[in-house]
């Protein structure tokens, strides 16, 4: 990121102090500190997209190779499917599940800065662009999907027990969690097999082979199969409520755990080989 | 002519009981021609009347030396025709800063009943509109009922003072709408013929839910009350089923031993699929098995639990109280000046 870093520190910094202004307001009441929280959101969208913008243009490819990139164009999926989100299901406190989990995912980018990138060639495939952006936004889906969970336990634990804590009164209902969930799940889904559909017409063009058993594609499939079971159960009436909702915590955790060893380990290997 | 007072003679739910307080009522469709009388019998051009069930006030404006009040007395015991001695302990006259800050208090809801209640704020605005209409308000009047309205808002919006839970009923339709959301589309069966089901489900009625049924041992009772409620009575053999359809379900039976258990709710969820369902249990002893609330998207909440959430609400309004009042306080002295010259004018 090579000249772009006060953009990416004040990207991190808006992030973090967004994140801040809605625990905040969560613990205040202060209705100020939720307009800042958003205010200082769309601030550091603004700054995340024109890092991207700058490295796009500087690479002159895709700014998703390697582990930095890779999280950095995740977390900004994150943010653009929570602002679409907004819109449809005005969840108020939105942020103040979403800005940590963003901060997170830019805090395990600036670690793995280091790492570099890998180059293949594979970016110059258009099939390749389009697998990668696919399954980001896909991944970023479920990132909602596991936030929209997460509020659905803790709001449902809460009417459970009788104790009705902080959080309950800024949480929306139980059946809009539901239906906001579900609708993550299946938009997720839609997109993640779009993004492993153009992996494999990449993978005929410049490998010859549809399937190769390298531990990214194996992931790829290990999460298109987890969220499809939770995707099926759900369309058959076998799975609802809080089943659902702990499963898309499970799963999304685990995935990203996975991503984030399957891409390590791959960084590795390419700095190794070369 | 001599400086002007904003006053406030009165009598609330803290001075008087309700067999007083009613007989100095005005309704809504009784204010003109009341302000008419008031103004005829004092000499005095000023006034607003605010009557609600638990307050009846009077704001005016009085010369500051050798003010009416008497008159304002006379008015009410000859309009209301309740001899002077019988209310004249439960009377309260508050003026100037201290008539202000009670108007202040009393739209935010402060000085309610039901700490916090929001229904006194329109009151408030009703009663400056009819004054206003027959052209029975003057300018300190004028700013006086505008800033209250405004102040009010002020203390709805930057303190939690309406926030908390206060009474069953407001409890059952907030839970009712943490799981479902909007209610418009929710149905209610009601077990027993009990009063308290009847006013939960009538609070339900006012969140929204729109369809009702009525279970009852007697049927003949159950179809009584559904009457008054608008639903259906349902034979009390149909219970399983009926708790198959409904959302929300209320039981107030005086039966001595538990009318739905575990092992029905059990069976009734299978054939809901997923589809949560909310009970209320109202009775002592209790008709509902508490197990129940074990069952995954089954929320069961009994009086005790009720009561406490209503408890820690009434708890929440008095910490955001203090919150309220300075406020109030802050409100008043930015008021005061703005007022003053308005005053000395006369």
């Amino acid at each position: 990121m090579s000249g772009f870093q006060p953009i990416f520190c004040s990207m991190a910094t808006l992030y973090l102090a967004g994140g801040l202004a809605y625990g905040g307001y969560l613990a205040t009441d202060r209705v100020v500190l939720l307009r800042l929280g958003k205010g200082l959101w769309v601030i550091g969208f603004l700054f995340h997209s024109l890092f991207l913008v700058l490295s796009l243009f500087q690479s002159g490819r895709l700014p998703t190779a390697g582990l930095f990139e890779a999280f950095v164009f995740f977390a900004w999926a994150v943010v653009l499917a929570a602002y679409l989100s907004a819109f449809r299901y005005r969840i108020q406190i939105l942020g103040a599940f979403i800005l940590p989990l963003v901060f997170f995912l830019i805090l395990v980018a600036s670690v793995s800065l280091k790492q570099g990138v890998w180059e293949t060639g594979a970016f110059s495939s258009i099939y390749f662009s389009l697998h990668t952006v696919f399954l980001f936004l896909g991944y970023a889906a479920f990132s909602l999907s596991f936030v929209a969970g997460m509020m659905y336990l803790i709001l449902e634990r809460q009417i459970k027990q009788k104790r009705l804590g902080r959080l309950y009164r800024y949480l929306p209902s139980l059946e809009l969690l539901e239906s906001a969930n579900g609708s993550f799940l299946i938009v997720g889904f839609i997109l993640y097999t779009f993004g492993i559909g153009f992996g494999l017409l990449w993978s005929r063009d410049a490998l010859g082979t549809f399937f190769r058993g390298d531990p990214k594609v194996l992931l790829a499939l290990f999460a298109w199969i987890l969220y499809g079971s939770l995707f099926l159960g759900q369309r058959i009436g076998r799975l609802y409520g809080r089943r659902v909702m702990q499963l898309s915590v499970v799963y999304f955790l685990l995935v990203i755990a996975s991503f984030a060893l399957v891409q390590h380990q791959n960084v590795l290997t390419v700095l190794g080989s070369s | 002519m001599s400086p002007m007072e904003i006053a406030v003679v009165g009598l609330n739910h803290k001075t008087a009981p309700v067999a007083l307080r009613e007989r100095f009522s005005v309704s809504p469709s009784n204010l003109p021609e009341a302000l008419s009388a008031f103004t005829r019998t004092t000499g005095l051009s000023s006034c607003v009347i605010l009557s609600t069930c638990n307050r009846t006030e009077l704001y005016t404006l009085l010369p500051e030396v050798n003010g009416a009040l008497g008159k304002v007395r006379n008015f009410l015991s000859e309009y209301h025709k309740v001899d002077e001695a019988d209310f004249r302990s439960a009377l309260y006259t508050k003026k100037g800063e201290e008539g202000i800050s009670h108007l202040f208090r009393v739209a935010a809801g402060l000085d309610s009943q039901v700490l916090g209640e929001s229904e006194i704020t329109g009151q408030v605005k009703q009663a400056y509109q009819a004054a206003h209409a027959v052209r029975c308000v003057e300018k300190p009047l004028h700013l006086l009922f505008q800033r209250s309205l405004r102040v009010a808002k002020r203390v709805r919006t930057e303190t939690g003072i309406g926030r908390g839970l206060c009474s069953i009923g407001s409890v059952a339709v907030e839970m009712a709408e943490k799981i479902f959301g909007e209610l418009s589309r929710r149905s209610i069966l009601v077990i027993g013929a009990g009063k308290m089901g009847e006013v939960t489900a009538r609070h339900l009625f006012k969140g929204g839910a729109r369809t009702v049924f009525v279970s009852n041992r007697s049927f003949e009772r159950a179809k009584v009350l559904a009457e008054r409620l608008k639903g259906k009575a349902v034979q009390f053999d149909a219970l399983p089923e009926m708790l198959g359809e409904v959302d929300i379900a209320i039981s107030s039976t005086a039966a001595p031993h538990s009318v739905v258990t575990k092992e029905t709710v059990t069976e009734v969820m299978k054939k809901r699929h997923g589809r949560p369902l909310f009970l209320i249990d109202i009775s002592v002893p209790r008709d509902i098995e508490p197990e129940v609330n074990d069952l995954e998207n089954v929320f069961l909440y009994d009086i005790d639990d009720l009561e406490g959430i209503t408890r820690s609400g009434f708890e929440e309004r008095k910490r955001e109280m203090e919150r309220g009042l300075s406020l109030i306080e802050e409100e008043l002295v930015k008021f005061l000046p703005l007022l003053k010259p308005f005053l000395s004018r006369g």
